[in-house]
């Protein structure tokens, strides 16, 4: 069986981001890891590959420093990688979705997909169903149980209330991964130093065809988050201090 | 936020919260204000790995450690918030003999200091940890009482302590400057608004070199990012009753600890990757540094080697922070010379081992104006105005990857060198000379023959330098020599008051006539050894004040701070400008008399006085006095004219057989006369009355420490300074050697060495008064081995000083 697993090499969400121009950021010195959706992915494909047979390819959309997340990802047991190379961080979802089915089909069409449910830097959620649409594929997002047998995938997500639903579909399909769905390994140092000798395919975005000023979102203009007054604290009787509570709840922060 | 306070420290780190914390303890309650500006811990203190040893190669930051350790055990107790004290106990492993050596000094020196430590065999290693591969491995310490702390919940706990006896703790507040007022006190400015204070304390950390700045200090601390690794959870460490011990392995460069249900693996790579070196921004705070796996792979593998189960294992987190590195790894704390009530506290790379204690002494060093321990090995001033940022980023290349490399005491590394030369510098090296680097000061340890040993084998044995030090001290006690001690510090003290003033400032009378020369100790305030000069008087209004070389900004500082105001003494510093060539031997006298237009016979130029007469064309001013106990004369020249004053020198010893003669001879030399030496024998724990030099206290005039004095007299002395013969096989005592009798310890050598000249293993130490007469026999530790020794009659070479008055 052979899977594909889309991974997004993003910005550590604790990290201090500061802004650069209108519409970038400093990227040069703060600390990138996996999207962590997609390393639910990682793990389920490298999983299923180790009790069924087949190979894993990580096929990433990013800046070159990309590599490094790619290799985490090897180094998890990912087999091969292919990385279409960016010149910026932030790419419209449908030239995303368009530059993966390219690169795959390039590639020879996988029996799995795998993406997260969403990226962590841009989260935009839409990836996964443009990318099954335009390969005609089906797709389920959220998943957190996952059975792969017989040409199917039976696969479950939250329905809100405790509810579940399961679903069916028939291989080849998209699986938007989240928590729940396993508990991603961390790589062994010996398998880190393996996941150096992995192979990485680069392609250049163009090369595949897909022109990176032709996307429909445009990003006009990054803003930093307003950063939060300092703690309050309310004193007095536990009744005193509920009430004050509610009060700023309601009428200050408008929350309530 | 208050705006006044006694004393402003300035950050919330670890060692910041700590300062504040003791300060408002020890009864400046809310006097005391730190202002941090960001949260708590948020400069390196959150990455810290947390561990806390006695292991230090120093003894007195040994016991900084101690009181660290005893701190943290009781804090939650006081505070009521946990402060994630473990004991676990730790163990050091040696690979190679010279690093057994190493653990046997410390070993001596821990039980100096009443320490449980234990040699530890592989297989006992191995039962304690049963992760580590022992093999290869020679043997062990193990330190039962070590162990680990959270460092957040430690700073936390000293918050809620500092907060708990009235200190106020100011977050989001950020310095913005820092200016001394016309009345000498503080103004710290903020952007929530300025403080006025009399004492203000540099905790900032990675920041410290932006506030020292903001006083015009430069001083060395450069970050490195600093990576550990947290493995995933280990079932069977999960499962286990007890904690794992700390293992340090310093011959891999690793350490490695149990966190939780899991172990961390820390590093100190051969590539230490220097961090925002220029300058970390202000708005830095809490942030990981992109691990680079690459570069710490060695250490990984040999983590590995050491530990298999790390191969097995995955990393659950792979941790880089930045934390800062000083010259040789060591902080920079107390007084910040020249300036006064501005304390640094900054410089840690091992800040949480150090915070409680540091916090401790430093609270006492202010409050009380000395320390309650020998500071030095940490004091900011052990660095001259070389070990600029360009230095120090440098010698942390080369620093970083050795934090774990064995300490050895005749070892000067190569890196960042040289700094200060002598101006005959290319001669020694002409003359093969071995440098050692003193202050910045290259100055010859040794000249071997050409061809030969031309590099000192680091050891705790006597070195291959051993028989050529022996050839120049027995050239010196025959012959004629030329010692280099450009590097002194030197200070001429003038003005209508300057004579009055230096009587206060030793405890030895000021010379009455001119041409006359003092040994002259200066005592703090409880009357222990401050400094110690060597008083030349060159009229009623101008004294000569020569100093040790290492010691320069901290005595200067001390004579700067207690200048008085009404401008009647002038301290002038002339280091820079003055050379120094030591001449010595019985044949020094004709070789001056060859070399001079003066009379300089023995009726003319009379012991321990000083003239001002032509050496060569270079108009000198010449001491006749020396630290190695021949005949000999300190010769002081404009260093612009070194060359000709050596040149006449050698031209006038031709025929005498005159030699260069370099520093372990001189140090071999002055432990057979039973001289001082500054900070081995004269520390702040000790006063002259104790030693070979209490007749320079003179009673009848005041001094500062006189009272200190007058109380021991009283009470009678704690300790006296003795000579001991040791049977030493191949190494010597060094210093912090425990002195034993019938096992119960008595004392413990300040410092040691082989003397050639009387072909003796000596050894200079600190014993009870009962023990302290000639003859008594008692043991030395040497290395983890005891032995015998005896007390002899001081000095052990010419002890009626008739080859220096002949």
């Amino acid at each position: 069986m052979k899977i594909c697993v889309c991974l997004k090499h993003v910005p550590d969400t604790a990290a201090s981001i500061k802004l650069a121009g209108d519409t970038g950021f400093e990227d040069s010195e703060i600390k990138f890891v996996s999207n962590p959706y997609d390393e639910y992915g990682v793990e389920e494909a490298v999983s299923l590959v180790e009790k069924q047979g087949g190979e894993v390819v990580i096929v990433t959309v990013g800046k070159a420093e990309a590599v490094t997340t790619i290799r985490g990802a090897m180094a998890m047991g990912a087999h091969r990688a292919i990385l279409v190379k960016t010149d910026s961080q932030f790419l419209d979802s449908s030239l995303t979705a368009q530059a993966l089915k390219v690169a795959m089909e390039k590639d020879g069409l996988p029996d799995m997909i795998f993406t997260g449910k969403g990226s962590v830097d841009t989260e935009s959620f839409q990836t996964q169903y443009r990318l099954a649409h335009s390969l005609g594929m089906p797709v389920v997002n959220e998943v957190n149980v996952l059975t792969v047998d017989n040409g199917k995938a039976i696969v479950e997500k939250e329905a809100g209330g405790g509810d579940k639903q399961v679903m069916e579909m028939s291989l080849p399909c998209v699986v938007g991964a989240t928590k729940g769905l396993n508990e991603p390994r961390y790589p062994k140092f010996p398998d880190i130093m393996k996941a150096k000798k992995k192979k990485i395919q680069e392609i250049d975005l163009a090369d595949l065809g897909v022109d990176a000023a032709a996307g429909r979102v445009v990003i006009e203009k990054l803003e930093a988050v307003p950063e939060r007054s300092g703690a309050k604290m309310i004193q007095g009787s536990v009744d005193d201090q509920v009430t004050e509570l509610v009060k700023i709840l309601t009428e200050d922060e408008k929350v309530l | 936020m208050k705006t006044n306070a006694r004393a402003v420290v300035i950050g919330g780190g670890a060692i910041g919260v700590s300062v504040a914390y003791h300060l408002a303890k020890y009864g400046w309650k809310d006097e005391v204000v730190l202002v941090e500006k960001h949260e708590l811990t948020s400069g390196s203190t959150w990455m810290a790995a947390g561990n806390v040893s006695f292991y230090h190669p120093s003894y007195y930051c040994t016991q900084i450690n101690m009181k660290s350790i005893e701190i943290y055990k009781q804090l939650e107790k006081e505070t009521g918030q946990p402060a994630g004290w473990h004991t676990t106990g730790s163990i050091k492993t040696a690979d190679n003999p010279g690093r057994m050596d190493e653990l046997g000094y410390y070993y001596s020196m821990n039980r100096s200091l009443g320490l449980d430590v234990s040699y530890v065999s592989p297989e006992e290693m191995g039962k304690m940890h049963p992760y580590m591969n022992t093999e290869g491995l020679l043997g062990g310490l193990y330190w039962p009482d070590d162990g680990d702390v959270d460092p957040n919940s430690v700073t936390q706990a000293m918050a809620k302590g500092a907060r708990q006896y009235g200190a106020e703790l100011n977050l989001h507040t950020l310095v913005t400057g820092v200016e001394q007022k016309p009345s000498g006190e503080w103004l710290v400015k903020t952007d929530k608004g300025d403080i006025t204070c009399e004492f203000v304390v540099n905790a900032a950390g990675l920041w410290a070199p932006e506030v020292s700045r903001m006083v015009g200090l430069e001083i060395p601390s450069i970050p490195i990012a600093h990576t550990h690794i947290l493995y995933e959870k280990i079932n069977a460490i999960a499962d286990a009753d007890t904690m794992l011990p700390l293992v340090r392995d310093p011959d891999k460069s690793i350490y490695l600890r149990q966190e939780m249900d899991s172990l961390i693996l820390g590093m100190y790579e051969a590539n230490g990757q220097q961090w925002k070196k220029h300058g970390v921004p202000w708005d830095y705070a809490q942030e990981e540094i992109n691990p680079d796996i690459d570069n710490i792979s060695d250490c990984i593998e040999a983590g590995m080697e050491r530990f298999p189960i790390l191969g097995d294992t995955g990393f659950k987190h792979v941790t880089a922070g930045p934390i800062t590195y000083t010259p040789n790894g060591d902080p920079l704390v107390g007084p910040a010379a020249p300036l006064k009530n501005f304390f640094q506290a900054c410089g840690y790379s091992f800040g949480i081992t150090q915070a409680g204690g540091i916090g401790h002494f430093l609270a006492g060093w202010i409050m009380n104006g000395e320390p309650e321990i020998d500071l030095w090995h940490v004091d900011s001033r052990r660095f001259g105005s070389h070990a600029n940022w360009a230095y120090n980023t440098e010698k942390i290349a080369d620093v970083y990857p050795r934090l774990y490399s064995s300490f050895f005491p005749n070892e000067f590394r190569d890196a960042a060198r040289p700094n200060r030369t002598s101006p005959i510098y290319e001669y020694q090296k002409e003359a093969n000379a071995v440098f050692g680097d003193y202050y910045g000061w290259e100055c010859p340890n040794y000249f071997p023959p050409k061809g030969e040993d031309s590099y000192e084998e680091p050891s705790w044995r006597r070195s291959n330098a051993f028989k050529h030090v022996a050839n120049e001290c027995k050239h010196l006690m025959n012959h004629v020599g030329i010692i280099d001690l450009t590097r002194f510090a030197k200070t001429k003290i003038s003005g209508s008051g300057a004579k009055a003033w230096l009587n206060q400032m030793t405890c030895q009378r000021v010379p009455e006539k001119d041409g006359r020369i003092a040994l002259s100790p200066m005592l703090d305030h409880k009357g222990h050894f401050k400094s110690d000069m060597t008083i030349t008087r060159v009229n009623e209004e101008e004294f000569f004040c020569v100093t040790a070389s290492v010691g320069k900004k901290h005595d200067q500082h001390w004579f700067l701070e207690n200048l008085p105001k009404d401008k009647s003494v002038t301290m002038e510093d002339i280091t820079y400008q003055t050379g120094c060539l030591v001449l010595a031997g019985p044949k020094s006298r004709e070789v001056l008399a060859r070399a001079s237009y003066s009379d300089v016979s023995g009726d003319a130029f009379k012991f321990s006085t000083s003239q001002e007469i032509y050496v060569g064309r270079t108009k000198c001013r010449v001491n006749r006095m020396n630290y190695v106990g021949e005949l000999g004369f300190e010769i002081f020249h404009p260093i612009q004219q070194q060359l000709s004053v050596y040149n006449a020198l050698m031209e006038a010893g031709a025929d005498s057989d005159i030699r260069m003669i370099g520093m372990h001879a001189m140090d071999s030399m002055r432990l057979e006369k039973g001289y001082l030496a500054w900070k081995s024998e004269m520390t702040v724990h000790h006063t002259p009355l104790e030693t070979n030099v209490a007749w320079t206290v003179k009673m009848d005039k005041e001094f500062i420490g006189k009272s200190g004095i007058e109380k021991q007299k009283e009470a009678g002395i704690p300790l006296k300074l003795v000579c001991l013969v040791v049977d030493a096989k191949d190494s010597d005592a060094w210093g912090y050697n425990p002195i034993l009798l019938d096992n119960q310890q008595i004392g413990m050598t300040s410092s040691g060495g082989y003397g050639h000249r009387v072909e003796k293993s000596i050894a200079l130490g600190y014993v009870k008064p009962e023990f302290a007469k000639a003859g008594t026999k008692m043991g030395v530790e040497i290395l983890g081995r005891l032995r015998s020794a005896e007390v002899v009659t001081m000095p052990l070479y010419d002890p009626k000083n008739e080859k220096m008055k002949s």
